[in-house]
């Protein structure tokens, strides 16, 4: 659970500070600050977490699902990126994390699959979903977000947050329910 | 026509800047890191 990452970077954080890593969190979330605000709370690291609400980064990199890491040099050139599967528990991207530190460099390519002709289009779709979901308008929210995720259906980004808006208790009573997951997508939902 | 491809940051690509709001209410800007070694990871509630 990628929720459940933050405690870890925060370690690697207090390790590396004295060498000049800078750390920020992103919570990628249409429903804001309020969804991200207990992880933040309990890890509570030092470095800041702020709250993507409309889908801005994935708009901007290209990216279909989370847990990412890009890692940003000094000049504010990126080195590294991976998108959808980096978690910092996992050796092999400690070893990452804990490279860069070291030596601002990473080696080891990054595959990435980003984009497509669909991606821009359903980014836009969900903005506007996100307009109405902002003013309350859940019904208009839901259709443009459900016309996004058949636009673009490896895009997990949008279809995990629709199905968080729609099934908070799938998510949120108690630890994230991937069984569940796994039938939505066999029906296709 | 062809339709054109959305170019996406590369690695070796300059990060492009963008500013989101920080649990605490200020602005970040992904520019205010400069001169620093960043690693930006997104996370999800869901």
């Amino acid at each position: 659970m990628c929720r459940e990452q933050l405690p870890v970077w925060q370690q690697f954080y207090s390790r590396h500070k004295a060498q000049g890593v800078e750390v920020l969190s992103v919570a990628v979330d249409v429903q804001g600050p309020e969804k991200a605000r207990p992880f933040a709370d309990k890890a509570k690291p030092n470095f800041p977490t702020v709250v993507d609400q409309t889908n801005l980064l994935s708009r901007l990199f290209g990216f279909k699902a989370v847990p990412n890491a890009i890692f940003i040099d000094e000049r504010g050139v990126i080195r590294y990126a991976k998108y959808g599967g980096f978690d910092i528990r996992k050796p092999e991207f400690a070893k990452i994390a804990e490279q860069w530190a070291a030596t601002s460099s990473i080696e080891g390519a990054s595959e990435n699959k980003l984009g497509g002709a669909d991606h821009a289009k359903a980014v836009a779709l969900f903005q506007k979903g996100q307009e109405h979901y902002r003013q309350g308008r859940m019904g208009e929210a839901l259709t443009l977000w459900r016309e996004a995720v058949a636009l673009d259906p490896d895009n997990y980004v949008i279809r995990k947050q629709v199905w968080a808006v729609e099934n908070p208790d799938k998510f949120y009573a108690g630890d994230v329910d991937y069984a569940w997951q796994r039938q939505q997508m066999d029906k296709g939902l | 026509m062809a339709a054109p491809t959305t170019q996406f940051p590369k690695v070796g690509d300059t990060a492009p800047d963008f500013t989101l709001d920080s649990l605490g209410g200020r602005p970040v800007a992904i520019s205010s890191y400069k001169g620093k070694k960043l690693v930006v990871f997104m996370w999800a509630s869901w």
